[in-house]
């Protein structure tokens, strides 16, 4: 688990690296989007480190490409389609959770959500414990 | 595997009350500690409400930290705090 965690903070801060050549005062890039790229690659660290074996992390990776990207087109039967979520019918009270899991609405078994659900959590506590740790060691580093 | 194929069991689609006690038992070890829960049964729609509202305001903790990691970098010196940090997190 300790590995884990510190290949996703390995992730995070590579990102984040890529930040600092943005916020050159030459390029026009407004504070938002700057957040959003920070956003961003806390749910890309969190999805790189958990990898393509779960439903949230090849959700969550579709997420943010999409936002460059026309939708992802694949071949099947050789025609092209393309691929939208699929909306199912909300089983057993979970609706509100699948709503709240990334690709949730496509998974269709309970105790696959189960599964899914406490990964999600798992990976999800880790980016807020990395971002905390940065957070106080950047405050600490300005005032010595 | 097609993608037109039906899932014809259903014996996966309802969340089961063992799958909910799974699910907070995995959780539980996740989740705050919540009075007066230990070892009383709980409602199905309680734990995946719980859970719900964990995971959205972890959600919201993310935004946070997003926008204040923003301002630190913004105003922050560079590399040694940078090399410092990258140290501490990953050892």
């Amino acid at each position: 688990m300790q590995d884990m965690n510190a290949m996703q903070a390995t992730h995070f801060l590579r990102l984040l690296s890529r930040l600092k050549p943005l916020m050159a005062p030459t390029l026009p890039i407004s504070t938002s989007q700057q957040t959003k790229f920070i956003l961003k690659s806390a749910y890309a660290s969190m999805a790189y480190a958990a990898g393509p074996r779960r439903v949230w992390s090849r959700a969550l990776v579709r997420r943010i490409r999409r936002n460059r990207r026309r939708p992802t087109m694949r071949i099947i039967n050789k025609r092209r389609h393309v691929v939208r979520p699929r909306r199912r019918p909300a089983e057993g009270g979970s609706e509100e959770l699948r709503k709240v899991i990334p690709g949730g609405d496509t998974i269709l078994n309970g105790a696959r959500l189960v599964e899914e659900t406490s990964d999600y959590v798992q990976f999800l506590r880790t980016q807020v414990i990395i971002m905390k740790a940065l957070v106080s060691s950047f405050s600490k580093g300005q005032h010595g | 595997m097609s993608s037109r194929r039906r899932q014809s069991t259903n014996n996966g689609s309802r969340i089961t009350d063992e799958q909910i006690s799974d699910l907070l038992f995995r959780l539980r070890e996740l989740l705050p500690e919540v009075h007066g829960r230990s070892g009383r049964r709980v409602s199905a729609s309680k734990v995946l409400q719980e859970t719900c509202t964990h995971i959205m305001s972890l959600h919201r903790e993310v935004d946070d930290l997003s926008e204040r990691l923003l301002e630190l970098l913004a105003t922050t010196e560079t590399s040694s705090a940078q090399a410092a940090i990258i140290r501490s997190l990953l050892l």
